[in-house]
């Protein structure tokens, strides 16, 4: 039988409901897993053992009594470690939030436990989820950056240590770091899912995202953890999609639109070759395949969507900063720092661009349904004193439209590759068949040398 | 008024900001981060915006 700790979340989730395997066999196979690995790889701030197990052992125990469970019943996820988790600690990556523990649970940790999810525990982020480096490794090469910030979650996915994990985004921070360790990350439409409990870097900008293996597995914890939350005014008031469905129903090629310009001039060579085999082979299993421009407010973007995450960023940290500036590392204090002092009437200017390039989104859209270009501008760079480069994903999260990033395969030197698929504000239903109908097409799973 | 600031203009007031709250030592530290911001207030304030364009904040895209 194949390993458990190998398996995704569609297939733990009907094993356990099918009574084939038991919960605590999968908890107990994952936490296994972390323990060989995590000396070498660095995922994770808290592994919750003792919950865990309990959690899986009662899981098993419903089941047993034939109770109705949920649709993740007894599947392993790990928490960004700037979620909250009542009674369990939440430092952030900072020196400053060293030994806070949350006294209520996140929405999104409230939903995937209702939904029967096992939380195994904390994963790495970078210090308040910016760009100061966290000491997780890439399970593909341990000399290169995993990414960040949702450094944990992408390694511990990517090596296989739970099938899923949350991470959040507010320029690149979950599709960079699926992208370098070669696995799934989806950014849904800004307010499809709740941050209440999650601790901010921009609140106009700032996304939960999620880390798995496979879109199926994407679109079922979505499913479970979407939706509105009266404790967060920015989420959406509709009612969520029928997202594992369009999965399902992913028959039809779709119209793709290649964006160039700016993400051919600023992707290296290896990047640019794998995007082109990538779209080539998408367009012989039947896809339509036309280049698509870019909209005049995009020159813009990256400058307004830096402005905003500083600003915000300041605004949330200023008492702490002002108290405690030296426990604050270098990137960040720099962030704090400009934020402060951004004009606020430039501020608004950078917001009213925001909202400029968010109308012409939709001319993009004319003659396609999804927007493709690579997810980063190369593979993860050999340096552990980085992240990477945020400035193919960071747009699509200034507009808040949502993007996945699927493999594409692996570069030179042995590193993954990814694509990112980009869809229209509110149609995740889309980019799932999109990306489902890809993923199909292409018939890439990446597993490191582990 | 704003189209009017160059560059050099924007870095000199963020400069002279950064130098009040922290000092001259924070200033030294902060030079590319100074230059870098100065670079980015300059793109936005340059750019053309409607003047019934209001800013959305958390408004759906």
């Amino acid at each position: 039988m194949t390993a458990l700790h190998t398996l995704g979340v569609a297939e733990v989730a009907a094993l356990v409901q099918r009574r084939e395997v038991s919960p605590v066999e999968v908890v107990t196979a994952c936490l296994d897993r972390i323990a060989a690995l995590e000396p070498t790889l660095h995922a994770w701030v808290t592994v919750d053992r003792e919950r865990a197990l309990a959690a899986a052992h009662h899981c098993e125990q419903a089941i047993q009594r034939g109770e109705a469970v949920g649709p993740l019943a007894g599947v392993p996820v790990g928490l960004k470690d700037i979620i909250y988790t009542a009674g369990v600690r939440t430092t952030a990556g900072s020196r400053v939030y060293a030994n806070f523990v949350p006294t209520y649970d996140a929405t999104v940790v409230v939903r995937l436990r209702q939904a029967g999810a096992m939380i195994l525990g904390k994963t790495v982020t970078t210090e308040f989820a910016t760009a100061d480096p966290s000491p997780t490794r890439n399970p593909w090469n341990t000399a290169h950056t995993p990414g960040g910030s949702s450094s944990g979650s992408a390694a511990a996915v990517g090596a296989r240590m739970l099938p899923a994990a949350l991470g959040s985004q507010t320029g690149g921070s979950t599709l960079r770091p699926a992208a370098y360790c070669g696995v799934v990350g989806l950014k849904p439409t800004y307010g499809r899912i709740s941050r209440y409990g999650v601790i901010p870097v921009s609140w106009c900008l700032d996304h939960v995202g999620i880390l798995v293996r496979s879109v199926q597995d994407a679109a079922l914890v979505l499913e479970a953890i979407a939706g509105p939350d009266p404790h967060d005014a920015s989420t959406l008031p509709q009612a969520i999609g029928a997202y594992t469905q369009a999965v399902q129903h992913a028959d039809t090629p779709p119209r793709l639109g290649v964006l160039r310009d700016f993400f051919r001039t600023h992707a290296d060579a290896e990047t640019q070759q794998n995007l082109n085999t990538t779209v080539e082979r998408l367009a012989r299993a039947g896809a339509q395949v036309r280049e698509v421009t870019l909209p005049p407010s995009y020159t813009t973007v990256l400058a307004a969507h830096r402005m905003i995450m500083k600003v915000e960023a300041a605004a949330f940290h200023t008492d702490m900063f002002m108290s405690q500036r030296e426990q604050y590392g270098a990137r960040l204090r720099e962030t704090v720092e400009m934020g402060l002092v951004i004009p606020s009437v430039d501020y608004l200017r950078a917001q009213r661009l925001r909202r400029l390039f968010q109308e012409e989104i939709p001319q993009m859209f004319t003659d396609v349904d999804i927007l493709v270009t690579p997810s980063a501008p190369a593979p993860a760079p050999r340096d552990l004193h980085t992240t990477g480069d945020a400035r193919f994903q960071s747009p699509w999260s200034h507009a808040g439209v949502p993007t996945i990033t699927l493999p594409s395969g692996l570069s030179q030197a042995g590193l993954p590759l990814g694509f990112q698929l980009i869809a229209p504000a509110m149609e995740e239903e889309r980019l799932f068949r999109a990306a489902r109908w890809c993923e199909a097409a292409l018939d890439i799973t990446l597993t490191p040398p582990l | 008024m704003a189209a009017e600031r160059t560059t050099a203009d924007i870095r000199t007031t963020l400069t002279e900001q950064t130098r009040v709250l922290w000092g001259d030592a924070d200033v030294e530290r902060q030079a590319a981060a100074l230059a870098q911001t100065a670079e980015e207030i300059a793109v936005v304030t340059q750019a053309t915006v409607a003047a019934d364009l209001e800013p959305a904040f958390f408004a759906r895209p």
